[in-house]
């Protein structure tokens, strides 16, 4: 047989097999295989027939360029169409694929990485993986820069408000200004109307000061640590109510966003830190963070009151 | 037109337009016993051409099968002059690139100091896929080697793969990197100027020209592993229910990516009903059990040259026993007169 017949005979061979993978066989296929045994749990959905079912435009370009028929059939079909549309209504530049239909607000420079991710999941769910497969590098590469995209975003919608217009500077200011103003009347309250007094009463070497005896039981030295943090949960609780009031009355919400760790925060690229909303768990943490510190600055003041006024008592 | 298929690899081992032979499979199947039997028979069958295997597992088996040791570079095998082998390291590769990043940082500097304890090839050595990536780089220097005329020039390049799922993303590289180096073209072109500023007018790195390279090059590749006359892909699977299944699924994965399939080795069959020495319960079971899938393969791969591989007594291992067996995968098997030949390797041995 001469060169040219073999290289015909290889070219229609080639091309009867591929017709055999073509038009939803694929899955029947793999049908035929996991009907062979009487309890297989194997998918016989094809990598094929998936992927001819949702044609993604790079994909099907792919194919077109490389010549082959199984997944071209979808393209050629499509090619008829268009040009018996081109018949009808005369000449008519077609400004997207046919099956591409992008919607109006879609981001061109994410398509290839939503598409990048899509092939990564088919690729997870290939065969020889006992266990779901882990990622390559060039794929959570993209899966990277695609976060990196809505972190930022997150990020910007954060240090906005939740969904509110960007602030203003002097707004910003006016509100900071009342915020601290809350802060340090606060700080006040509990530190010159109640600390002072309490730890005047609980270090005094006569307690029965007061007529009620509740009071005095108030006032022993067992009990400072319930009374202190008891009283410290209820300002607390007053303190942030208050705060979250002037929050909303400003429109401004600076509680998760205005720290400098969530600024640095928003700067380290997402993927990198193996945990997910770090974003959200971080700005939990510094809340937490917030309440511990006014509770122990509290309570340094309280000890070293407690030097003073013992000191005092003993003079 | 004649279209029926020969139930051997003649074809292939013939094949004068092959650039590159894939070998993969299932883990355990016989892929490395597969692909050294290729390259043996192409290697024997065209002698003034010159063969490389390489195995793009990360857990090697070419020296093994051989019986000598191969390493990263390309090395004859003893008792063959148009035979070499080698097997790609991650953790070699990494060394390497670890050490030139010490020469190029230098130490006394904070980085210097920190890769020297090679902690380059710590990070990526474990970052997943690498083992692919770094295969896939070693295919590009073979190509820009063969373009420059450095080194030994070879005519093809036969792969042992990694089971299946390694497999199947090394082949996904050159798309997945085709359209990211698209993407960082676009980007390069707007700040090109400014990163090359960042990275240091002394060393003058062109990120466009570099990026354009390596673009070029992905795409000679891509187009090469799609032409049937250049690439083809040998499956390699034994005659059981798993290993059929995940071979369809193989080679429906490289019909999607445009690749040639068309021959498929099915290894490890008994053979019990020509062999009076293979007649224990078990063994007859099981060749039952082989001939039922036997059957469906044969129902489903028509079109494809299915080669059917005894199961030998002994370990098919050293060059010997390499040649003896794999001249089935040019003439084929045939139970009736070369079973002796299972018998004779294990004699060898």
């Amino acid at each position: 047989m001469s060169e040219t017949t073999e290289s015909e005979k290889r070219r229609l061979l080639r091309e009867r097999r591929q017709q055999k993978f073509g038009n939803g066989q694929a899955s029947s296929r793999l049908a035929k295989i996991t009907g062979q045994s009487d309890k297989s749990f194997l998918s016989t959905e094809s990598p094929l027939d998936s992927r001819n079912s949702s044609p993604s435009p790079e994909w099907s370009g792919s194919a077109a360029s490389t010549g082959s028929p199984t997944n071209n059939q979808d393209s050629t079909k499509q090619m008829d169409e268009l040009l018996a549309q081109l018949a009808q209504k005369g000449p008519k530049k077609p400004t997207t694929a046919p099956t591409a239909t992008p919607e109006p607000t879609r981001n061109p420079e994410l398509d290839l990485f939503a598409q990048l991710a899509k092939m990564q999941q088919e690729t997870s769910s290939t065969p020889g993986n006992g266990t779901p497969d882990t990622p390559d590098i060039f794929a959570q590469l993209m899966k990277s820069v695609q976060m990196d995209q809505q972190a930022q975003q997150s990020a910007e919608k954060a240090f906005a408000g939740v969904g509110g217009p960007p602030i203003d500077a002097a707004v910003l200011e006016a509100h900071n200004a009342s915020v601290n103003k809350l802060k340090s009347y606060t700080i006040l309250i509990k530190w010159v109307f109640f600390i002072l007094p309490y730890i005047y009463y609980v270090t005094h070497t006569s307690r029965e000061i007061f007529q009620l005896n509740s009071m005095n039981h108030l006032t022993q030295p067992a009990n400072f640590f319930t009374v202190f943090t008891t009283f410290e949960i209820v300002t607390l609780s007053v303190y942030y109510q208050l705060l979250l009031s002037a929050e909303k009355s400003h429109k401004i919400n600076t509680l998760n966003s205005n720290s400098k760790v969530m600024k640095l925060l928003s700067m380290v690229p997402p993927g990198l830190i193996p945990i997910s909303n770090l974003t959200g768990k971080v700005s939990q943490a510094l809340q937490y963070w917030d309440v511990i510190s006014m509770y122990l600055t509290d309570l340094a003041f309280a000890i070293l009151l407690i030097g003073i006024f013992q000191y005092y008592h003993a003079i | 037109m004649d279209l029926t298929v020969e139930a051997n690899l003649h074809d292939l081992i013939t094949s004068t337009t092959h650039k590159w032979v894939f070998v993969g499979g299932k883990g355990g199947v016989g892929k490395t016993t597969s692909s050294c039997s290729i390259a043996i028979q192409m290697a024997l069958s065209q002698p003034t051409k010159q063969f490389l295997l390489i195995s793009t597992d990360p857990a090697h088996n070419l020296s093994d099968a051989f019986g000598e040791k191969f390493g990263k570079d390309a090395r004859k095998v003893t008792g063959m002059d148009n035979l070499s082998c080698m097997e790609i390291d991650p953790s070699a590769a990494l060394k390497d690139m670890n050490d030139m990043a010490v020469a190029q940082n230098g130490s006394g500097d904070g980085l210097g100091d920190l890769l020297q304890g090679g902690a380059l090839a710590d990070i990526t050595g474990s970052i997943p896929g690498i083992d692919e990536a770094l295969s896939f780089m070693e295919v590009m220097k073979h190509i820009k080697k063969q373009e420059e005329g450095e080194g030994e020039k070879y005519d093809t390049v036969i792969f042992d793969t990694a089971p299946t799922g390694h497999t199947l993303r090394f082949l996904q590289l050159p798309q997945t990197l085709s359209q990211l180096l698209e993407k960082f073209g676009e980007i390069a072109g707007r700040f090109g100027p400014m990163l090359n500023s960042f990275t240091g007018g002394a060393q003058n790195m062109d990120i466009m020209g570099k990026l354009n390279e390596l673009k070029s090059n992905v795409e000679k590749i891509k187009q090469q592993f799609t032409d049937p006359d250049l690439t083809t892909f040998v499956c390699v699977c034994i005659s059981e229910f798993l290993s059929l299944y995940e071979t369809e699924r193989l080679i429906q994965e490289l019909v999607s990516y445009d690749m040639d399939v068309n021959s498929i080795i099915v290894n490890q069959l008994l053979f019990a009903d020509d062999d009076p020495e293979v007649q224990s319960r078990r063994s007859i079971a099981r060749w039952k059990m082989q001939k039922k899938y036997l059957d469906q393969i044969d129902e489903l791969y028509e079109d494809f040259h299915v080669v059917k591989m005894p199961l030998c007594a002994g370990e098919i291992r050293g060059l010997k026993n390499l040649k003896m067996f794999s001249k089935f995968l040019d003439t084929g098997y045939d139970p009736k007169t070369d079973y002796d030949v299972i018998y004779e390797l294990e004699e060898q041995d």
